[in-house]
């Protein structure tokens, strides 16, 4: 299956890349889609999505077709032909 | 005319409209109602309609006329001429157009991003809470982790948000007023002054009180909570741990008494604990496991039935020695009796035992109340902390040993109790919507169901080498830092080899030089940055070394679809209604002003940002089906709005329907405002993942000359004294202490001419407070003014104001005042700039969250402190 992965704010900026399209095996997981996006952009990159292994950061959103996955077992299901994963980190820090 | 909350009426030949939108003048945000005749504001009152003040305003909320009218507001934009910046120093200002002034932001903004977008720093005021969400968007879509808040700036709860977070899933705590028969505050003020719920929380206070709530307040000052209270309990400044610690002591092992069942299904005290401090885990799961006393053999936490899990003793599991945390903790209590506390705190030990007494005694262990139909635990007191117990090195168990209180005797989140503000919301009856939560995490322990901030409290997150200048990546405990404007930012940030510095400030109302510490120190760091941009309503102190400020609306020009935050931060506690309402502009600005919110929206496309914007929009505020921002669309920020209300509210309730309504409202139901009885998290009373954060962060910091003290990530709360306590320079005998003033919010309302007349006419708003009997010792005189130096030599000048209402060692200082900048001529020259005494650096805060900035401390808000003393007296003048 194809996914297209958009990579928002922080993340499309140490990607250099705003927009990767990826060829992925029918029924790939979202993890799956980390560890190919891994591969290719390093440990650095990770970092800033996984909190441990197999754990994302509260505060990396992920959205799958436009809906809010934070599960990486779920399996991406095509948006007509094309799975959409849309990837942004909300890093700031609050008070108050 | 009658009150409405409708957007316009007529009356005659006069237009006159009452308008519901939000007051701004503290992070509180009451629901208003603006009066509006012929175009002129003439009155804001409080909305009735509105669960957020409940129609109520404090002095601040009346008296914002003044300041949306004041003559000194910034109306256009400003360039600074001189390039020389420095505290005193002329910027030159020459008045540019807003094109002018957007084309060069946007231009070194888009270079600077392009170069490394982490070269942004974001600074907003906490003050105005709706300008949250456009600045939190703005920084996620440029790609910077560096953002903080300023305003409530270091002074802002750090522990006490961690520490609600972590226990009550909620920014802030609150006695369930309504139901609560005994309540204990240290250092807080909820109900009585300004803050989160602030007007709502001051009628539901004073109806508890009117009913027979006994409420006892720990401070070194008897000031707004204190002096309304039953009993006043003057405490040595920065010593709360050691009086809660001494209670906690005398609850559990003098009087035997606590809460088991809450303890066993609530809390992680019956997870076994081996030699080395941590939870003894089942080898296949790797989940603590817990004794069960029925079948006598461990088990995983979630495999055996609460009430047989075993609180005390000592067993051996796979060969390994191990006690259940409850009774490590009963222990670790003995250590602290009132005999030593009074050693500390300087209560006698008899009263500690009292209090300890009638706060086990009132919690009624056992009971039940029946509420809608549904049986409750009844467990009607509560201990609350909050900024000023908090506000010191000893920041993180000086809350965790208050709240240990609320967990031993059952109290946290049940009728009557100690409440995290509405944690779980199932919804609006027609979408469900917003809905939140705690659920359960990593070894069973409560992750939030909703936070302010998107880093939550539990998990905590790995330690790193730092990529953010305030070094939360490493120091993970924590959430706003001293470290952009600490003395010894560069050299920290050399030892952990930060790849960058930061190069160009955004500002956001904030008074950096102000709000921080030491104006000396902050304006060293302000003067680093090759570029300033600065939203100000008025030229303040720091406005002095902005590039560019750009004139902001005030609240009553401004648009925001959640002035509140949903529903832990401004919704009263306690059963009643849930309540969203808008903040929509009751007037035009009468210059060039302009919304922040929507420049961040035009600038974001002048950087060529504009996806980006929309992603975070979406990601922050839930955006979802048809109201989900399109990529490539460009969208206003009344869009933006209009969206966040449909998605939570349907498609018939967007920013029209709130415009005419001003808020949305729902019953909350039993199971949402008591859900820690019905939903299946623990909490811990046992903080067994603090030296393991300790040893990762030691790993990275050590090597790199920087200690991490192990005393202070113990998994059991202590006392541990600040500085300040073992000061022993000769003359130094005063501890010194901020607390916030009632009528003033920060630095900000100063200026504002009725606030600053009920001010001087208030003994202590610009004052400095000591003891009678100790200023009588002193040789001091009611009214002349004084000089007050820390050890470190920073000083600074008051007049005295000598009274019984506070601790023979406390020196209590009200408010963030002291202006001494020409834009705000009203505040110049008044009161006293308590901040200027603080040290920033790194030997002045918690080791764990970056709080304190002090050497012990004050409260009632306060935050820190420095030991001081009188050396100079002078003439009155
Ligand atoms: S408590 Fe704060 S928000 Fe409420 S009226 Fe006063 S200043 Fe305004």
């Amino acid at each position: 299956m194809m996914v297209n992965v958009r990579l928002f704010g922080m993340l499309g900026i140490l990607a250099k890349e705003r927009s990767v399209a990826l060829h992925m095996a029918e029924r790939a997981t979202l993890g799956d889609v980390l560890a190919e996006l891994g591969k290719r952009f390093g440990r650095e990159f990770m970092d800033r999505i996984l909190r441990v292994p197999g754990e994302m950061h509260s505060y990396c959103r992920v959205f799958v077709n436009d809906i809010p996955v934070d599960d990486l077992g779920t399996e991406l299901e095509t948006n007509g032909s094309v799975a959409e994963v849309g990837m942004i980190l909300l890093m700031a820090s609050e008070g108050g | 005319m009658e009150m409405v909350a409708e957007a316009t009426q007529t009356n005659g030949q006069l237009n006159d409209a009452w308008i519901p939108s939000a007051c701004s003048l503290c992070y509180g945000t009451c629901s208003i109602l603006a009066h509006r005749l012929d175009g002129v504001l003439v009155k804001i009152e409080g909305n009735p309609e509105s669960a957020v003040g409940k129609g109520r305003l404090c002095g601040k909320g009346v008296s914002g006329l003044m300041t949306h009218y004041d003559p000194h507001r910034v109306r256009v934009p400003l360039r600074r001429t001189n390039p020389i910046k420095g505290i005193g120093i002329d910027p030159g200002w020459k008045e540019i157009s807003w094109d002018a002034a957007l084309d060069e932001i946007a231009e070194r903004l888009r270079k600077l991003r392009e170069d490394d977008p982490r070269k942004l720093f974001i600074q907003r005021t906490t003050t105005v809470t709706s300008s949250r969400t456009p600045i939190q968007v703005f920084a996620a879509a440029f790609g910077t982790p560096n953002r903080s808040s300023a305003g409530g700036g270091l002074h802002c709860g750090n522990g006490a948000h961690l520490i609600s977070g972590i226990m009550h899933a909620s920014w802030s705590v609150v006695p369930d007023f309504q139901y609560c028969n005994y309540a204990v505050y240290f250092g807080a003020s909820k109900g009585h002054s300004a803050g989160h719920a602030s007007c709502s929380n001051m009628g539901l206070a004073a109806d508890a009180r009117a009913r027979g709530m006994k409420m006892v307040v720990v401070d070194p000052m008897c000031n707004f909570a204190a002096a309304k209270a039953t009993e006043w309990v003057p405490i040595r400044v920065g010593t709360d741990a050691a009086l809660a610690l001494a209670m906690c002591n005398v609850t559990v092992n003098e009087l035997g008494i606590y809460d088991a069942p809450y303890l066993q299904a609530k809390t992680n005290a019956p997870y076994l604990i081996g030699p080395d401090k941590s939870y003894v885990r089942d080898p296949e799961s790797r989940k603590p496991l817990v004794w069960d006393r029925v079948v006598r053999k461990a088990q995983p936490y979630d495999a055996a039935k609460p009430q047989e899990m075993a609180l005390e003793g000592k067993f051996e599991v796979n060969g390994v020695p191990c006690e259940p945390s409850f009774q490590l903790l009963k222990e670790h209590l003995k250590t602290f009796t009132p005999e030593w506390a009074e050693r500390i705190t300087t209560i006698p030990a008899k009263n500690i035992r009292r209090l300890g007494s009638e706060f086990a005694r009132e919690a009624r262990v056992g009971s039940t109340i029946v509420i809608d139909g549904i049986t409750l635990p009844y467990r009607p007191v509560a201990a609350i902390a909050f900024r000023g117990s908090q506000g010191h090195m000893n920041s993180v168990y000086d809350f965790l040993a208050v709240d240990l209180l609320n967990h031993l005797v059952g109290s946290a989140d049940m009728v009557g109790g100690c409440l995290g503000f509405n944690p779980a919301c199932h919804g609006h009856p027609d979408t469900g919507r917003p809905h939140f939560i705690p659920k359960a995490g990593p070894d069973g322990l409560m992750i939030t169901g909703i936070w302010m901030a998107h880093h939550n409290p539990y998990p905590i997150r790995e330690p790193r080498m730092p990529e953010q200048v305030g070094l939360q990546d490493l120091f993970v405990l924590c959430q706003t830092s001293p470290f952009s404007d600490s003395s010894d930012h560069e050299e920290l940030w050399d030892k952990f080899h930060l790849p960058y510095r930061p190069e160009i400030l955004l500002n956001y109302g904030t008074n950096l030089l102000m709000s921080i510490g030491n104006k000396e120190t902050v304006a060293k760091s302000l003067a680093k940055f090759k570029f300033i941009i600065s939203f100000d309503l008025f030229l303040t102190e720091s406005s002095d070394f902005a590039d560019i400020v750009l004139p902001d609306c005030d609240y009553l020009e401004s648009l925001d679809s959640r002035p509140n935050f949903p529903f832990i931060f401004n919704l009263p506690g306690g059963m009643g209604e849930w309540c969203w309402p808008i903040k929509q502009p009751t007037v035009n600005p009468d210059g060039q002003q302009r919304r922040c919110s929507d420049i961040l929206v035009e600038l974001a496309d002048r950087i060529g940002m504009r996806e980006d914007l929309n992603a975070a929009f979406n990601a922050i505020l839930k955006l979802e089906g048809p109201f989900r921002l399109e990529r490539e669309r460009r969208y206003s920020y009344e869009e933006v709005c209009d969206a966040e209300l449909k998605t939570n509210f349907g498609p018939d309730r967007g920013l029209e329907w709130f415009r005419k309504h001003g808020v949305i409202k729902w019953p909350k139901k039993p199971g949402e405002v008591y859900w820690r009885h019905c939903v299946d998290v623990r909490v811990p009373i046992y903080w067994e993942f603090l030296p393991a954060i300790r040893e990762k962060i030691a790993a990275i910091a050590e090597p790199r000359g920087v200690k991490i003290p192990q005393e202070y990530y113990e998994p059991l709360p202590d006392w541990i004294p600040c500085s300040s306590h073992v000061e022993n320079t000769p003359g130094y005998d005063l501890f010194a202490f901020y607390y916030r003033d009632i009528i003033h919010t920060n630095s900000f309302t100063m200026e504002n001419p009725w606030l600053d007349e009920a001010a001087r006419l208030d003994p202590y708003s610009y004052t400095i407070a000591i003891n009678a009997e100790t200023g009588r010792k002193k040789g001091l005189k009611e009214g002349e003014e004084i000089w007050v130096e820390t050890e470190k030599g920073r000083r600074v000048k008051g007049r005295l104001h000598l009274t019984e209402a506070i601790h023979p060692e406390g020196l209590g200082i009200g408010a963030c005042a002291g202006h001494w900048g020409d834009g705000m001529p009203v505040a110049k020259g008044k009161g006293v700039f308590f901040n200027d005494l603080l040290e920033v650096d790194f030997d002045h805060v918690s080791p764990v969250n970056l709080k304190g900035l002090c050497r012990a401390l004050g409260r009632r808000n306060a935050r820190r402190q420095g030991k001081g003393r009188f050396f100079q007296r002078s003439l009155r003048g």
